[in-house]
């Protein structure tokens, strides 16, 4: 929003505050008194007053409603565009109702997420900050499962010793381990 | 599957006439008591030279080998086995099983004679009957009260009897020794 339109929706406010009228006195059944002349809907007139590009319009100190405002709009990325519709109804004694309607800004793009150490994994305001390990309290390391990309247990028959000779050769052949 | 068996039919001659025992291959024999023998094996025990014994069971391994004919190493197992456990038997040194664990042979002679409390004169006769059907050294090392035998090279021989003496059974032994690849 610019600041022409915020001091143009200030001086509608202010506008709609002197000519709001006193309330009236609340009937027994509590229900507004009926109007005894016909209500013709005000029309609001907005005038465009020219602003100096050398006086800047906003004043010294910022009002609740800049600062409003501005936290919205260095949120947003893009200014939403006001819609301002004043409904002057029949049966509502408070004067016109202005209703100021902004299209919801879009939500800005996402980044790409990218699979970076740096790259957060949890809100950073669920993680627990960093600490320093204790060296009295063992830590450990979950080692990643072991996949064996073939069969672990290969089995080799070993054809028995048919002959005297074989068999007696490989009882020689012992030895301690 | 045993081919061969070995057949005591004949295998003595008493020659009476010259007050003589013979193999059928020739041999001279002696009929001994085991009262007779066991002390004289104990003493060899004692005096650690078992070398009788010993050559007494080469005798018993070349006659083996002359029943099947001289060579044993390329015949059956069963073949071989089973003609040493028949002339152990008709020499009356009990009877022989052979048990494979593994690679590993452990002999296990049953009713053998009651020679010396640790059964080294029945070891040193079975040591040189498979040396000689073998044709190299071979040692058999008792490693029970109960007359088992494991058949080992000789080298390794000492390191098993400190086993088996230490309360080791045959398993823990067998369990000892790894082929040469993995022994390394």
């Amino acid at each position: 929003m610019s600041e022409a339109q915020i001091a143009k929706l200030e001086s509608l406010l202010g506008r709609i505050a002197r000519n709001r009228r006193p309330e009236p006195p609340p009937s027994s059944l509590g229900l507004a008194a009926p109007l005894q002349e016909p209500v013709e809907a005000a029309r609001v007139e907005i005038e465009e007053e020219p602003v100096a590009p050398e006086t800047p319009a906003r004043a010294s100190s910022p009002t609740p409603m800049e600062q409003a405002l501005s936290a919205e709009t260095e949120t947003t990325p893009a200014e939403p565009e006001l819609e301002i519709l004043v409904d002057a109804d029949e049966d509502d004694d408070d004067g016109p109702v202005i209703t100021i309607e902004a299209d919801p800004p879009e939500p800005p793009p996402e980044p790409p997420l990218a699979l970076t150490e740096d790259a957060p994994t949890a809100p950073i305001g669920t993680r627990a900050p960093p600490t320093a390990p204790d060296p009295s309290v063992p830590a450990r390391i979950a080692a990643s499962p072991v996949r064996a990309s073939s069969p672990v247990v290969r089995v080799v028959s070993q054809p028995a010793a048919r002959t005297f000779g074989e068999l007696l050769e490989r009882t020689l052949a012992l030895r301690p381990r | 599957m045993s081919q061969l068996q070995f057949d005591p039919g004949g295998y003595f001659e008493f020659d009476l006439a010259n007050g003589a025992v013979r193999t059928r291959g020739g041999e001279r024999l002696l009929m001994l008591s085991d009262s007779v023998v066991a002390p004289l094996v104990s003493a060899a025990v004692g005096n650690g030279d078992l070398t009788s014994v010993r050559k007494l069971g080469r005798q018993l391994g070349a006659s083996a080998r002359e029943e099947l004919g001289g060579d044993v190493a390329g015949r059956a197992a069963e073949d071989v086995l089973g003609c040493a456990a028949g002339l152990l038997s008709l020499f009356g040194w009990g009877r022989l099983q052979v048990d494979r664990w593994g690679d590993a042979l452990v002999a296990i002679l049953d009713q053998l004679p009651e020679l010396d409390s640790e059964h080294l004169g029945v070891a040193a006769l079975l040591g040189g009957l498979f040396s000689a059907m073998a044709d190299r050294e071979v040692a058999c090392v008792p490693v029970s009260k109960d007359g088992i035998f494991l058949v080992v090279d000789p080298s390794v021989a000492q390191q098993v009897w400190k086993w088996s003496r230490a309360g080791d059974d045959v398993a823990a032994i067998v369990g000892r020794l790894a082929a040469p690849e993995e022994a390394s």
